[in-house]
């Protein structure tokens, strides 16, 4: 035997850490600092996704103050959760979802 | 300001579509922008392009909607550590015959998978009964119709409609388990009024406990429902009750393509004999003919009881009536008819076992797993035949003893075995050992060569490690 893994064990989740400023600043500010930059990553607060009438998946923040649009369309988990935390791309127009944190555990961007 | 600025971008924009400057109608930003007309427009598009990145994004539309949220099951999701496991075996398994048979097997120890690594499709009616909370919530996220809830409480004429279809199905389900009479009444008012493939569905729920008292019900859907597919199923389920209703006519022209005689001369006894089609067509009449007609009017046609046909059929003689006829009985063969059809089927070859699996189903629980602990003391019975006869059950304690599991270590040990070798077998054995048997069996099969990284052993690892909860 070269290697041999041990059995994984389940090392339970981790608390994500909390956003450190309100959305909009937190989309802003680095366009602010660097205005080549194309891609924004960002820790998004509590909230959920929302369907439009066609179907388009929004992140929307739990007191409904902020809506982005989602890259892609949200499927499975994550359009049936609450997302205590969302880990995610900001492109300028659309919110690419990396990975979120629910009750489910940690969900990944494909749902 | 913001408002000012962005009113000023459709200008802006609508002059560089049509190749015109667009620097004179940018007048907020004057002062960056300089006075040499070139240099103006670089300026500019620097400056909107940063406002349309920072101030700007797409405003949602009215009437956005949230789905509720997945509910969670009544068993527990897989151990965090084994969901690696479950993720590549249902990524492996393209078919969704072998998708649900792993559902099966986790339902059976107490488990169910994670929503985020398995959801089930709309109408995915093949996913055990403890998914049914899913099967509602994809019906909800697929609906528009979401003002609907779900009822509380055991089903009734009243609340019928205020169940989704996944949740109904299981609550008449356990009505009938409970109560025959009374599901059967509420099918009798209910199920005029739902489309053929709901019909279809709750219809086969009357083979729990399927009692003459559900004759009159039957006898009134093969009479007056629209769907044939409805009728057939009411006219089998007639056929289980012994009342089967094929045409005389169909029965007479089956039994024209066979013989009766009697053999022996001391211990006469009656047997069957062969009169072979001849043509393509004759075969394929004769196969309809096996697909509509009932076993008990067959044997009545053939002048013998349904016990007597199946003791004097010979078996193995003609392998396409030997399937049609299995089929027959396990579409219209009462319940001890089946019984014995499958204890006869147990002691035959690789062929005939297939036989005894597709009419497993029909089968109690405990007869099956019997009938599979004889057929796989047969050199013929395969680990992917005996999973079809005892389902995903995860219970042999010792499978490589087994005729089928030397064989399969001796074709996996050759030298010229190769990776892709076995993969269903190996499949098959994950899911109808226990636990202690496929941690046996991970030894044997790593002392026989195989890695224990070896993606054909995924099912047998995750069985090996997964506890059992109680079989449900």
């Amino acid at each position: 035997v070269l290697f041999q893994r041990e059995a994984a064990v389940d090392a339970g989740s981790p608390e994500w850490p909390a956003p450190e400023e309100v959305i909009t600043q937190a989309l802003a500010k680095p366009l602010l600092a660097e205005p080549w930059t194309l891609e924004v990553p960002v820790l998004l607060p509590a909230g959920r996704i929302a369907l439009d009438d066609t179907g388009h998946a929004w992140w929307r923040s739990a007191d409904g103050a902020t809506t982005l649009p989602v890259a892609g369309t949200a499927e499975g988990l994550l359009r049936g959760a609450d997302l205590a935390r969302t880990a995610a791309i900001w492109s300028g127009n659309r919110l690419a979802i990396l990975a979120a944190q629910s009750r489910w555990g940690r969900i990944g961007g494909d749902g | 300001m913001a408002e000012a600025n962005f009113d000023a971008m459709g200008e802006v924009l609508a002059r560089w579509v049509i190749g015109a400057a667009a620097a004179p109608a940018a007048s907020m930003w004057n002062s960056e922008l300089g006075d040499e007309p070139g240099e103006a427009e670089l300026r500019l598009l620097a400056l909107s392009s940063q406002f349309l990145g920072v101030a700007v994004t797409a405003d949602p539309p009215a009437g956005l909607r949230t789905l509720p949220d997945i509910p969670p099951l009544a068993l527990p999701t897989v151990p965090e550590a084994l969901r690696h496991l479950v993720r590549r075996i249902l990524t492996a398994t393209k078919e969704k015959r072998l998708r649900s048979e792993l559902l099966e097997f986790l339902a059976r120890r107490g488990w169910t998978v994670h929503p985020g690594d398995w959801l089930p499709a709309t109408s995915d009616e093949s996913a055990p009964d403890v998914y049914a909370p899913w099967l509602d919530w994809v019906d909800v996220a697929t609906s528009t119709d979401a003002a609907r809830k779900k009822a509380g409480g055991e089903l009734t004429v009243e609340n019928w409609d205020d169940y989704w279809p996944a949740g109904r199905k299981v609550a008449l389900l356990e009505l009938r388990q409970r109560d025959p009479d009374a599901a059967r009444s509420l099918l009798e008012a209910k199920l005029v009024g739902e489309s053929a493939e709901t019909r279809l569905s709750l219809l086969g729920l009357l083979k729990i406990g399927l009692s003459d008292a559900d004759i009159p019900f039957l006898e009134s859907i093969v009479t007056n429902d629209r769907a044939p597919k409805v009728k057939a199923l009411a006219a089998s389920l007639l056929g289980r009750l012994g009342r089967g209703l094929g045409a005389g006519e169909d029965a007479a022209e089956l039994a024209s393509f066979f013989s009766v005689y009697t053999k022996g001369l001391v211990r006469r006894s009656r047997a069957i004999g062969f009169e072979h089609p001849k043509t393509a067509t004759q075969l394929q009449r004769r196969a309809a003919l096996f697909e509509s007609v009932d076993i008990t009017v067959f044997a009545g046609a053939l002048g013998l009881a349904p016990e007597e046909l199946i003791a004097a059929w010979p078996w193995d003689a003609d392998r396409l009536a030997d399937t049609a006829l299995i089929a027959m009985i396990a579409r219209t063969g009462t319940d001890s008819l089946v019984t014995l059809a499958a204890e006869t089927m147990s002691h035959s070859d690789a062929e005939g076992l297939r036989g005894l699996a597709s009419l497993a189903p029909r089968l109690a629980p405990e007869k099956r797993w019997q009938l599979t602990g004889t057929a796989l003391g047969a050199h013929g019975c395969s680990f992917e035949t005996a999973k079809a006869i005892a389902g995903a059950t995860g219970r042999l304690d010792s499978p490589l003893d087994a005729p089928a599991g030397a064989n399969l270590v001796e074709t996996l040990s050759s030298d010229d075995a190769k990776p892709s070798d076995q993969i269903a077998e190996l499949y098959a054995l994950g899911l109808i050992a226990s636990r202690a048997g496929a941690q046996h069996s991970l030894e044997r099969l790593n002392g026989a060569g195989l890695l224990q990284g070896d993606p054909r052993l995924d099912m047998l690892r995750l069985n090996a490690a997964l506890d059992d909860n109680g079989a449900r």
